[in-house]
């Protein structure tokens, strides 16, 4: 079943002769448990789809469903605390939090008690590979990779079953990126959750269940 | 290619490189405007310090007499040893008079030539006894043409017409009356209707003025048969007067001295050089043939300097009388000096010309106040080496401050440094703040570009090329033109304050450092900094950005091994929850905020600790200066014309009493000194009869009036003087010798002093039965107003010193009498309430300040009427009685009235001194009294505290406007570097209300804490005030507007860019 579904959907930037479509009556659906990759040039409109996706940005033409529900429809921001997360390739963590707040931050948004978020901030944090030591250290004090396995944990938190990550390797090396990419590949196919990864990595799209190619607006199948 | 990545990169980039290149230019101008200001005051002031010459002139005085040479000597032995605060350069002994010379005074002296007259009178007809009017005695006679004047003996007053001055027909005066006695005791004798008489004597130049002429005749009047024929030997001694007298009125007056800059005239800046020069060293030492004449003068003869002149000069022998041209001695020198300078002055002193002593002449000092020598001290050491010497020096020694006007130049200068250096202060620590936001701005935009370029295989210094490139491309123009605004915007300021400087400084100079040399003024001006200086300035903003900029680029190199900071960032942070939203995590965010927490801390209690700072510094400088105007005090008294005497200078009695009835807001105490007195007895309580210690001279046989054989025999000076005085603090015994203790008679105390007028100059009244009864003595009274029987005057109690008292046998309790020396002799019995020890000068009496009316005790009046007052206690020793008739002096000759006023409001004291008939010295026309107001000090300390409070007044509005502007911008960019975070929690599903609360509340909280700090400051440091308090709010309110809108946009237009 797919968890999200997008109809036709447009958006450009500009008005006038000035305006550039990057969007053009997109249309694709994406199920739980897989890990895609979208790939395309620079400037295709990745981005922008992931903006789109997570909600920050509202569709000037055509719908975004979740689950059924078209975005527009939805809290927006309760959407995007209980239901996707972003990771982004410059990791974007508080950084005034230490690894465990930064897991925590989501889960307290929504209500949850100190003790359980703590306990799933941990148990996060382990998931993803995270050493106890580096718990309670700021993101300036641990590496590119570790600041990406704390932005994918927190991504977790809450099971939220929308993934959407910004070139989540661009910024490490090879052995990191592998790391991720196995990461994000065990959030689709073990806790059952969409992962949607915009990457012109192609090792990452190799490992990917399906690959798009962002062209001209749309999505098509490589 | 990395600089020409840089600069393509800030091309590229107009909007930032317009703002990096608007602020560079700021701190550029404000740097530069400030310390470039800082640097010409500093330089103008060190250029002060050169220039000037600081000199402190230890003066001996008495107290209101001249000291002896021998007194003098020891006093300076006393100075050389004494051992003396920091600052003194050297110490130049010297005997420079700063009264008159005995030995110098070359003639003719102008003023002497008025003391003697001859003239050739025709009696028209002989006068009676005086007038009557009223019972009272007019003293004057009425001639004639229908004016009276004054006679000094009105039984033998005669009334002359058609008189002529011999050889002079225009000068002053109407009529002569002609008095008895001569000077020399000759009767002139009777003088015949319609005869022509040859008469000489002294003519006093006080009552000329007035047309109220007195002849003595020092000749016996000569009568003449042709008027027109003079030629007999009998008329030669008349000749000679004649020429004498002719030669004085066509003379000039020709001083001389050592060091003449140090001469009253030229200290108090009566006179001024206008042209040339002041005599070198050299010439002084030489007693070359050169003077120094008055410009008048010269215009007057056409004389120029450089030109030579002929003087003839009468050099007199030593002696403490006046020098005067005597014909039939002749001149004495003659010769041609050079003239090399010029001077103007008032009109005392334009017939006045200046010559060097030689070496070896025995300048003996003769008047009151003897200058000892001169410290020369480092600029600006004098005030501490005032008050270092303050309990140290010899009684009676005071000294006087000459800087040349050093300070009146220096102090506000000084002022100016302060504010400038504060205002260099402030934008120091504003420029590096913007300098840093500048280098931060500028890198931060492209601050992936060194961590690429890293990875593309540049090296740092790749990296670090390519940021300076940039930056220096955009900093240089903005340097540049900030070093050209600075420096127009500094040349205006230097305009402006030398406005101020000239205003506050605005006092001529007496010399300057080059011997003394006169100076009629110092031009200080402040000059804008050269523009090296700007440059430098310009160029260390330059360098300065640039550093921080490489700081910030290094920054974004990716660096092998974590550095220190980082390291010790890698301790465990205990995690704490986020419940509690917005202000949990402002609260986290404030706690591990480091710099960025400081900073928002720090900046408002700076803030307020600096708003506070200036006002109170306002505040202070009011209070100071209001608390000067309140309660400083200035001293004043009458003086003669140039002001440079204190002593023996007449004043009218309507004039002191005028001044002392003034209101008592301005007017304070008030001393007098009356005359020379001498004792002349003890009086005698239980026999109501005084013993005398000093036979009265008898007057019928004398030869010179007692004064003048006092005055030549030396003895004045050292006999008391009676001083009237509403207390001692200020009376000459105790203004430059400390307050010496005073033991007083039981139930009395120094506020007897200061009692009413109406009660201290009462009369006991005391009449003998007997004598006033006689029915043959009455007409008496009705004939001459005098009441037979008359009783004695009262005791006026005195404080009077242990030496006096110990030298006649005096307790205190005990009464005795003295008299004055003078030509009209008074009496006073005193009663001794109080004994000080003297430690200068005199042994000096006093008196109540409303004492000043003495009665004058007529011996004449005694003598015809002897047998009227049987019961007169005044007895001579060969029998001889003196009757006391003591006639009330009505218009007695006070001097030396010293007056204390307090400086509230000193321009309507000086208005109301004005409208009372006085004058300040040198501003003063022919019918007003002279008055010194010594205002100096506090004029200079008030102009001094004006002036700050002027600048802080102006500038520090400026300052709390830049830094209140600074609250805004330092808030807005604080919370604007937080974007990325608003951005972060937006993407997270952070409601807006929440991610705006953790970012102000924050602002809000740490703003608060440093603000209630830096009050805490001020409180503790004095320095709170209420309008600080305001303006902190103010800077509080700014501050939470800056982050208000910062917090907004980053809520409202969440960027995932930094600020």
């Amino acid at each position: 079943m797919a968890i999200l579904e997008i109809r036709d959907l447009h958006y450009g930037y500009g008005s006038g002769k000035e305006r550039r479509e990057v969007l053009r009556g997109l249309t694709a659906s994406f199920e739980q448990g897989k890990f895609y990759a979208v790939t395309g040039k620079s400037g295709a409109g990745k981005s922008t789809l992931l903006s789109l996706l997570s909600a920050l940005t509202l569709p000037q033409q055509g719908e975004i469903l979740f689950e059924g529900t078209p975005t527009s429809a939805l809290d927006p921001l309760e959407y995007r605390r209980r239901c996707v997360a972003v990771v982004y390739q410059d990791f974007a963590l508080f950084p005034l939090l230490n690894v465990t707040e930064n897991i925590m931050y989501p889960m307290e948004l929504c209500g949850v008690p100190k003790e359980k978020a703590l306990a799933d901030a941990h148990a996060l944090a382990a998931q993803v590979g995270l050493g106890e030591e580096l718990w309670n250290r700021y993101p300036s004090a641990i590496s590119g990779g570790e600041q990406q396995r704390v932005a994918i944990a927190r991504g977790m938190a809450m099971d939220r079953r929308l993934i959407l990550a910004d070139e989540p390797t661009g910024n490490l090396d090879s052995e990191n990126s592998d790391q991720i990419v196995q990461l994000l590949l065990e959030a689709a196919h073990r806790d059952n959750r969409c992962v949607i990864v915009v990457t012109h990595d192609p090792d990452v799209a190799n490992r990917a269940d399906r690959v798009l190619l962002m062209k001209d607006g749309v999505l098509a199948e490589r | 290619m990395f600089v020409r990545h840089g600069l393509r990169s800030a091309w590229r980039m107009p909007g930032k490189t317009a703002l990096t290149f608007l602020l560079v230019l700021l701190v550029a101008a404000m740097l530069g405007t400030s310390l470039g200001l800082t640097w010409s005051v500093r330089r103008t002031l060190d250029d002060c310090r050169k220039r000037y010459t600081t000199l402190v002139v230890p003066e001996y005085s008495t107290g209101e007499d001249e000291p002896d040479p021998g007194q003098i000597a020891r006093i300076t032995e006393e100075l050389a040893r004494m051992e003396l605060p920091d600052g003194v350069i050297s110490w130049e002994p010297d005997r420079v008079a700063q009264g008159v010379f005995p030995d110098m005074e070359y003639v003719t002296d102008f003023h002497n030539a008025r003391s003697l007259a001859v003239l050739l009178v025709k009696v028209r007809s002989a006068g009676g006894f005086l007038p009557w009017e009223d019972g009272e005695m007019t003293h004057g006679v009425t001639t004639d043409d229908g004016e009276v004047y004054q006679v000094s003996n009105w039984q033998d007053a005669y009334a002359l017409v058609n008189r002529e001055l011999f050889s002079y027909t225009e000068v002053e005066g109407k009529l002569i009356s002609i008095t008895e006695e001569g000077r020399d005791g000759k009767l002139l004798g009777a003088m015949e209707e319609d005869g022509c008489y040859l008469v000489c004597g002294s003519w006093e130049a006080s009552w000329a003025s007035n047309k109220k002429l007195v002849l003595d005749g020092s000749l016996p009047p000569l009568r003449v048969a042709d008027p027109h024929d003079l030629s007999g030997e009998d008329c030669a001694p008349y000749l000679h007067r004649a020429q004498s007298f002719q030669s004085r009125m066509h003379s000039v007056t020709v001083r001389a001295g050592d060091h003449l800059a140090d001469q009253l005239p030229f200290q108090q800046q009566t006179i001024h050089m206008e042209q040339g020069r002041m005599f070198t060293a050299e010439e002084e030492s030489s007693g070359a043939q050169v003077c120094v004449v008055s410009s008048s003068l010269a215009g007057e003869n056409g004389w120029q300097v450089g030109d030579r002149v002929r003087l003839c000069i009468a050099v007199r022998e030593n002696s403490r009388l006046l020098s005067s041209y005597d014909a039939e001695k002749g001149f004495d020198k003659e010769g041609e000096y050079t003239v090399v300078g010029l001077f103007s002055a008032n009109k005392d002193w334009n017939a006045t010309v200046f010559i060097p002593v030689p070496d070896g002449v025995d300048m003996t000092v003769n008047h009151c106040d003897a200058v000892l020598g001169q410290w020369k001290l480092e600029n600006g050491s004098g005030d501490a080496f005032l008050a270092g010497c303050e309990g140290r020096l010899p009684a009676g020694v005071r000294l006087r401050l000459y800087d040349q006007g050093y300070s009146a130049t220096a102090r506000p200068l000084e002022a100016m440094l302060r504010i400038v250096t504060l205002i260099s202060i402030v934008c120091l620590a504003a420029g590096i703040g913007f300098l840093l936001l500048t280098a931060w701005l500028y890198v931060s935009r492209q601050r992936q570009a060194g961590g690429l370029m890293v990875r593309l295989g540049a090296s740092p210094r790749n990296v670090g090329v390519y940021y300076l490139s940039g930056l220096a491309a955009i900093a240089a123009p903005a340097v540049g033109l900030g070093a050209v605004v600075s420096a127009r915007i500094s040349r205006r300021a230097a305009v402006m304050m030398n406005g101020v400087l000239a205003e506050s400084s605005r006092r001529n100079l007496s010399f300057s450092a080059d011997k003394l040399m006169l100076q009629a003024d110092h031009a200080v001006t402040i000059g804008a900094a050269s523009w090296t200086v700007y440059a430098v300035i310009a160029a260390v903003v330059a360098l300065a950005v640039l550093a921080m900029a490489l700081w910030f680029a290094m920054g974004t190199v990716p660096r092998q091994r974590p550095r220190a900071a980082r390291r010790r960032r890698q301790s465990q942070i205990k995690t704490k929850s986020l419940t509690g939203g917005a202000v949990k995590y402002a609260w986290l965010s404030a706690l591990r905020g480091g710099f960025r927490t400081a900073a928002a801390v720090l900046a408002p209690a700076l803030a307020a600790v600096l708003l506070c700072l200036l006002v109170s510094s306002a505040d202070d400088c009011r209070t100071q200066l209001d608390t000067l105007r309140r309660e400083s005090t200035v001293r004043g008294y009458f003086t003669d014309w140039s002001g440079a005497q204190l002593n023996n200078t007449p004043a009218k009695t309507t004039c002191f009493l005028n001044v002392l009835d003034m209101d008592e807001t301005v007017s304070g105490t008030a001393t007098q000194v009356i005359n020379t007195w001498k004792l002349v007895g003890r009086y005698d309580p239980e026999t109501d009869a005084t013993v005398w210690e000093t036979e009265p001279e008898d007057h019928g046989d004398r030869e010179l009036t007692e004064a003048e054989k006092v005055f030549l025999s030396g003895e004045a000076f050292y006999l008391p003087s009676i001083i009237a005085a509403s207390r001692l603090d200020g009376a000459p015994q105790f203004v430059y010798a400390g307050a010496p203790e005073v033991a007083w008679l039981d139930g009395w105390d120094e506020g007897f002093l200061a009692t009413d007028r109406t009660v201290q100059s009462e009369w006991v009244e005391y009449t003998d039965e007997e004598i006033a009864s006689d029915p043959g003595l009455q007409h008496i009274e009705e004939e001459y107003g005098f009441r037979p029987g008359y009783a004695v005057m009262r005791a006026v109690p005195c404080v009077a010193s242990t030496a006096f008292l110990e030298a006649h046998g005096l307790t205190l309790g005990d009464e005795c009498v003295v008299m004055t020396g003078g030509q009209s002799p008074q009496m006073w019995r005193l009663r001794i309430v109080g004994s000080y020890k003297r430690t200068a000068g005199r042994d000096n009496i006093y008196v109540p300040i409303f004492q000043y009316l003495g009665f004058s005790l007529d011996k004449r009046e005694g003598r015809d009427y002897e047998k009227l007052f049987g019961d007169v206690p005044f007895e001579f020793d060969d029998g001889g009685r003196v009757y006391q008739h003591y006639i009330p002096q009505e218009d007695p000759q006070l001097n030396s009235a010293v007056f204390t006023f307090r400086c509230g409001d000193l321009e309507g004291l000086k208005k109301h001194l004005q409208d009372m008939g006085l004058s300040q010295v040198r501003e003063l026309d022919a019918n007003r009294m002279p008055f010194v107001l010594e205002d100096g000090v506090f004029q200079a300390s008030q102009q001094s505290l004006q002036q700050r409070l002027w600048y802080m007044e102006h500038i520090f509005p400026a300052v709390v406007a830049l830094t209140e502007a600074l609250a805004l911008v330092l808030s807005f960019l604080l919370v604007l570097a937080r974007r990325k975070e608003l951005w972060l929690m937006h993407c997270m599903g952070t409601s807006g209300i929440r991610a705006f609360g953790s970012v102000y509340l924050e602002q809000i909280g740490l703003c608060l804490l440093g603000a209630a700090a830096g009050l805490a400051i001020c409180q503790a440091t004095h320095i709170w005030n209420n309008t600080g308090l305001w303006q902190t709010g103010l800077y509080i309110a700014l501050w939470l507007l800056g982050a208000l809108m910062a917090a907004l946009m980053g809520v409202l237009r969440p960027d995932r860019r930094e600020g």
